[in-house]
């Protein structure tokens, strides 16, 4: 690490002070954990908040959560001496592994559902706590029956209208859902702006999938379509690069390539979404490297400052925007490259902090 | 209820307050084959974890259930190693004709006489030899060894 760490650190000299960057320490296959962790720390509003959390009030009479973890990890790397070095999120690990029987062993896992799972405990988390001040404060004040709002909600959360309009009837029934990221369904050598207009395109639901219309009484066929209508403020948007075989009887990972662009424009939207024209920049990939879907490693690409960084556990390097492009995945169906952008990461660019 | 359970299109389920998460995964695998077992089953980005019912998550009529699967990651990338010395060279015995010879000698009257030490050890006993170096005696097969005097060494 030694040399390594004094080039990156020659690397780093003209970068703002007071940004750290360092590698996590991988306590046995726990880097799925490590590449979340890691684009979660460069994404500035979401770093801001946890770095808050850690100095307020709350922390300090909160009981040992995941999210306390979190921000202590979070705190130590953003107030280290050194610009660039190794951590271990020790804590964290073992809080995340008490807390979720899945976590728990030493198997291999989904970064994926990693980040979904940390985002929901930790909102759950803050929710509680909002609770319990209301509860505090006025015990009557509190009790409008919204569910309260975190920031976790403020930066992650997004809604998508679900149309149903049946054939029959004609009668069309709107549904809105909340959503922290997307799933997309993808194809081989697509991009992902087709990606995100397949998700909204137009479905028909007929044959043993027929819908069940209220107006008509029974089972129509149908047609169902999926909007966004609120962008959250940063756009998780999760890759299934997987496939059931049926003649094999098993799951196989998608190698296909998938172009994602720095700059994202979101066209599926609604007709009243406030923020349809909106521009995303990239700020994040997490990789998946490996042939199967039942192992491999997870490493990730973080911008930070206008560079790119490479994050690999324990190592960190500066990258360009050329080999974040090698995670796009490969042409051919067995390709040699085994790289393949997982989950991305967009933020808005009107909601930045501070500018 | 109604459910609409995502995968790469969309199937409609029913389903009622009661029903478990298990009860949709084994519905997507009658419907679509896909091992229950590697299911995730996401609404509004909850995980939906086996063991309880949808209306413990508040899932209600017409709501969308994202089905996905895993891929799994973790391993620990491991370093080439670097060496910076070459590598060591095993050793070969030396074959040596008719080695026998040194360490036996037959005397005028036709007598064996033996011309190396015996190690004295009870472990090993009469039968092995101890090798003669410059200036002691070794035992190959306990590690004795007998440094010579200095006076003897000479004779």
């Amino acid at each position: 690490m030694g040399a390594n760490s004094s080039k990156l650190e020659k690397a780093l000299t003209e970068l703002p002070d007071g940004e750290r960057y360092f590698g996590l320490e991988n306590f046995g296959n726990t880097c799925y954990a490590n590449s979340v962790l890691q684009t979660l720390y460069f994404c500035r509003p979401f770093r801001d908040r946890v770095l808050q959390y850690a100095t307020s009030a709350a922390a300090k009479s909160a009981e040992d959560s995941l999210l306390l973890c979190l921000a202590e990890l979070f705190y130590q790397i953003h107030t280290h001496k050194k610009k660039t070095g190794i951590i271990a999120p020790k804590r964290f690990v073992q809080r995340l592994k008490r807390d979720n029987e899945l976590f728990r062993s030493y198997m291999h896992q989904d970064a994926h559902e990693f980040l979904n799972y940390l985002l929901n405990e930790c909102s759950e988390l803050l929710e509680k706590e909002q609770v319990q001040k209301h509860k505090a404060s006025s015990t009557l004040q509190g009790t409008n029956g919204a569910p309260p709002t975190t920031w976790v909600h403020e930066l992650f959360q997004g809604k998508l209208v679900n149309e149903t309009r049946c054939l029959q009837c004609e009668t069309v029934t709107n549904r809105e859902e909340a959503f922290y990221d997307l799933s997309l369904e993808i194809e081989q050598n697509s991009s992902l702006t087709s990606c995100l207009q397949n998700f909204s395109s137009t479905e028909t639901l007929d044959a043993d999938d027929k819908f069940f219309c209220d107006k008509c009484q029974c089972l129509q066929e149908a047609q169902k379509r999926m909007k966004v209508k609120m962008l959250p403020r940063i756009l998780c948007l999760h890759l299934k690069r997987f496939k059931y075989i049926e003649q094999y009887d098993r799951m196989r990972k998608l190698m296909y390539r998938v172009v994602f662009p720095f700059e994202l424009k979101l066209r599926n939207t609604t007709d009243d979404c406030q923020q349809a024209d909106q521009e995303m920049a990239l700020f994040g990939v997490v990789v998946h490297v490996g042939s199967g879907p039942n192992h491999g490693h997870y490493v990730s690409f973080v911008k930070s400052h206008g560079n790119w960084l490479y994050f690999d556990d324990e190592n960190v390097e500066l990258t360009d925007e050329e080999t974040v492009q090698s995670a796009f995945g490969s042409t051919q169906e067995y390709g040699s490259c085994m790289d393949h952008g997982y989950i991305l990461f967009y933020e808005r660019l009107d909601a930045q902090d501070g500018s | 209820m109604q459910l609409f359970l995502r995968t790469d299109r969309t199937h409609t389920v029913q389903a009622d307050a009661n029903t478990t998460v298990e009860d949709v995964k084994n519905l997507v695998q009658e419907r679509q084959g896909w091992p229950a077992e590697s299911l995730r089953l996401v609404a509004t980005s909850q995980e939906l974890e086996a063991g309880r019912t949808l209306a413990s998550y508040g899932i209600t009529d017409e709501a969308t259930l994202n089905v996905l699967a895993r891929l799994a990651g973790g391993a620990k990338k491991r370093k080439k190693k670097t060496y910076t010395k070459p590598k060591k060279q095993k050793h070969k015995p030396k074959k040596i004709k008719m080695r026998i010879l040194k360490y036996y000698k037959v005397d005028d009257s036709g007598k064996v006489q033996r011309l190396r030490k015996v190690c004295p050890q009870p472990e090993c006993g009469p039968g092995v030899f101890m090798a003669t170096h410059f200036n002691r005696v070794y035992c190959g097969k306990c590690g004795q060894t007998y440094m010579y005097d200095k006076g003897e060494a000479e004779a």
